[in-house]
């Protein structure tokens, strides 16, 4: 799942046209609240 | 075809070891079918009962298939076993079925020989069955697909600095990321970390 979520993070980068420094300075939150794009989160399982 | 499932369902129904172990788990016993595309889930109490039990399946329904006048292609890739062997014996049974040179199992059914492939994974409806349960296999696909299709359309759409943000956005939505999470909605729920 987060192999998942990472490659559309960095898909979604690029769509977005963040440079270099954008993407340091960007948190994942951000990018995904930005791309109105839910943050594919990890279920909690005890 | 209705005929056929119909005829399939009542066969698995009447299998009891099989069905005792689904009411033990509280899971539901059927069949996978789609058009024409058929999986039948199976499992058995000891992994030596398996090869059996798929020498009944697969003379079932051939037998089944063939009064109603079709034909299974046996072709690999096209009627197959993906196989899970677990405790005693199994190692034994995964030497003798799986690690050969052809892996299967051959089953006399009338006065014709079947051969059975058994794979280590399957594709169904577009998502990839592993026998190790694993949903690596799955994801790799997964990425692979998306990333092909971002790739084509890179340049000339998603990154075109011409269009509106929102509209590649839509694009990217539409023929990229469905790809990507094509099924997610049925993937086992991974632990935290995984």
């Amino acid at each position: 799942m987060s192999k998942i979520k990472a490659v559309l993070l960095r898909m979604l980068q690029k769509v977005l046209r963040l440079t270099k420094e954008a993407i340091m300075s960007t948190t994942t939150a951000e990018v995904f609240r930005r791309a109105q794009q839910p943050d594919p989160r990890l279920a909690d399982v005890n | 075809m209705s005929d056929i499932l119909h005829h399939l369902q009542t066969w698995i129904d009447s299998q009891e070891a099989f069905n005792d172990i689904l009411q033990e788990l509280d899971i539901p016993g059927s069949f996978v079918a789609w058009a024409d595309d058929l999986a039948i889930p199976w499992a058995t109490r000891t992994a030596d009962e398996m090869p059996d039990a798929l020498r009944a399946i697969l003379s079932f329904v051939v037998q089944l298939f063939h009064r109603y006048g079709f034909l299974l292609n046996m072709d690999k890739g096209k009627t197959s076993a993906v196989v899970s062997f677990r405790g005693t014996g199994a190692p034994l049974l995964r030497q003798h079925f799986q690690l050969g040179a052809k892996p299967g199992d051959s089953v006399l059914i009338g006065d014709k020989m079947y051969f059975l492939h058994y794979v280590p994974s399957y594709k169904h409806l577009g998502t990839i069955f592993a026998a190790n349960h694993r949903m690596d296999l799955e994801i790799r696909s997964r990425v692979g697909q998306a990333q092909a299709a971002f790739n084509l359309i890179s340049k000339p759409i998603l990154t075109n600095r011409h269009l509106p943000e929102s509209t590649r956005l839509q694009l990217f939505r539409s023929l990229v990321e469905s790809k990507l999470l094509f099924g997610l909605g049925a993937w086992i729920t991974q632990l935290t970390g995984k």
